[in-house]
């Protein structure tokens, strides 16, 4: 435990002495407080055309996912760094270990995108929030964070490199659009890409619960099977 | 604290092996330089030991337990420097070791101390960033420190420094032979394998030639002369003479007794010419 709060201050450091990490990290609050001041707005000028109230829910599954995707770009930028400067052989030579460091890399940013969502869900309020079942589809959305911050550093070769992946990958946040707006079972095939289930499970959290367990739990297992994915892919990156 | 028998490793995916069965062994409280040119086989060796290659063949018994089944509280009692330095650039000098010190669960130096110790103290708030390739290398290597380890790993210590810090780094990895640490020193300098070395071992193509102390070497391998450069006529002369008997040879007293003598040294081989000799390689 001491140990993981030792990286989490080490973090605090090198982000804090980085403007564009700063940046990143203030993006999803920007975007809550545009949800927040915004949206009402446009849906007032546009309510004769369309009701946008009606997709209220599915922006806020929105900022669910939107608040790990860019912690998630923070810590792939970070393992970037280490890996450049080799830091993780020296991790590897400490009582840490090399496992210990890449379960912090894993964990810290979970927790971090975690609290951030909730926090940025709350500045957007659109809706009322299902605070006690948000719990596990929060956690499922935070799992997009290591997975990110996995598939940067296991791709990119630099942070140019691995800005450009980091465009690429938010084609996956296209799944979760094909499973609201296509009402037909052939949606499901989106599936395959993570945040499909965020937003199914979100909006299931307003349900009765039989279909929202069984996306929290397939969510959940598609989310373990991409971080395990690129994980093992990373690895053989750094030996 | 060191021992090896028969260690064989190749690399995931290649087929030929990189390291060809080499045994030695390290008594504590001694510096045990690894001798070699690149490729030869000594970081893969070295990341052996430390743990980071995991699926050789053989034994590597270290502090007297094979390494397979040591803990990571190994990690508590070596410390290791890596020939590049790997230090968060984004965090000053003292924010490093205060960071990596943490990683330990015991005893750990005082970062400060160290600093001094490499001259590094008036920049200890300084990020690394804003360093010199000297500066980087001595604070990695106090770093490999930290840890107050029994076993220390030096890569190449004094790559990139001037005499000044080079010395200074020789001298600490003195003082702690002195403490009873035990060192472990790759490099392909033979001037600093020389100065430190209580015995270098020589590999090549994954294995190892020689090993001995440096001063066995080079007397074993030298010539038994003196040789005495002087002034005569205006030039300088050369002269040589065996050791043999040299006391009651009349041709040197009478040299050194007529002549102006500018330089008297014995013939002992140099460590570089030993290696040359040995593998038939030199050090690149």
């Amino acid at each position: 435990m001491k140990k993981f709060l030792t990286l989490a201050w080490g973090d605090l450091k090198n982000v804090t002495r980085d403007s564009f990490l700063i940046l990143i990290y203030c993006i999803p609050v920007f975007i809550a407080l545009l949800f927040h001041f915004a949206v009402p707005l446009i849906a007032g000028f546009v309510a004769q055309w369309v009701d946008l109230m009606e997709h209220y829910a599915f922006m806020m599954s929105f900022l669910t996912f939107l608040t790990p995707s860019f912690v998630g770009m923070v810590m792939g930028f970070m393992l970037l760094d280490e890996r450049d400067e080799d830091i993780l052989s020296y991790m590897a030579v400490t009582p840490l270990s090399k496992s210990g460091y890449l379960l912090y890399r894993i964990v810290s940013p979970v927790i971090i995108s975690f609290v951030i969502m909730y926090l940025v869900l709350f500045i957007a309020n659109l809706t009322p929030i299902p605070v006690i079942r948000l719990i596990p589809v929060g956690l499922m959305a935070a799992l997009e964070a290591p997975m990110l911050a996995l598939f940067l550093a296991a791709f990119a070769n630099n942070k140019v490199e691995g800005l450009a992946i980091y465009k690429l990958t938010s084609m996956i946040f296209l799944a979760p659009f094909v499973g609201y707006f296509v009402k037909s079972n052939w949606a499901y095939l989106a599936g395959v890409l993570p945040p499909f289930w965020i937003t199914k499970a979100y909006l299931a959290s307003f349900e009765p619960y039989a279909h929202y367990c069984l996306f929290i739990i397939v969510g959940m297992v598609v989310h373990a099977i991409f971080i395990i994915l690129m994980l093992r892919r990373f690895n053989r990156r750094i030996s | 604290m060191i021992e090896i028998k028969n260690l064989k490793y190749t690399y995931p995916g290649n087929s030929e092996e990189t390291i060809h069965g080499i045994d030695f062994h390290i008594e504590k409280g001694e510096i045990f330089g690894f001798l070699g040119p690149s490729g030869a086989g000594k970081s893969t060796t070295q990341k052996i030991i430390i743990g980071i290659l995991k699926q050789y063949a053989g034994q590597v018994q270290v502090f007297g337990k094979e390494l397979r089944d040591q803990k990571n509280d190994y990690y508590e009692k070596i410390g290791v420097e890596f020939e590049f330095p790997n230090l968060y650039t984004k965090l000053t000098a003292l924010e490093n070791l205060r960071f990596f010190a943490s990683l330990y669960n015991g005893e750990t130096e005082d970062p400060l101390r160290l600093l001094e110790l490499v001259g590094l103290a008036d920049d200890a708030d300084t990020r690394v960033a804003g360093y010199s390739k000297g500066m980087k290398m001595r604070l990695n290597f106090i770093r490999a420190l930290l840890n107050k380890p029994e076993l220390i790993f030096l890569d190449e210590p004094t790559s990139g420094l001037d005499p000044v810090n080079a010395k200074n780094i020789k001298n600490l990895i003195l003082e702690k032979r002195a403490e009873g640490k035990t060192v472990f020193l790759t490099t392909h300098n033979m001037t600093v394998a020389d100065e430190v070395c209580d015995r270098v071992a020589f590999i090549v193509d994954g294995q190892i030639r020689l090993i001995d102390s440096p001063r066995e070497l080079k007397i074993r391998n030298g010539k038994k002369n003196v040789r005495v450069e002087y002034r005569q006529n205006g030039s300088t002369m050369t002269r040589e003479f065996a050791m043999k008997n040299i006391g009651s040879n009349t041709d040197f007293i009478d040299l050194i007794k007529s002549k102006e003598i500018e330089t008297i040294h014995t013939q002992e081989a140099s460590l570089e010419d030993i290696f040359i000799q040995a593998t038939g390689r030199s050090l690149k």
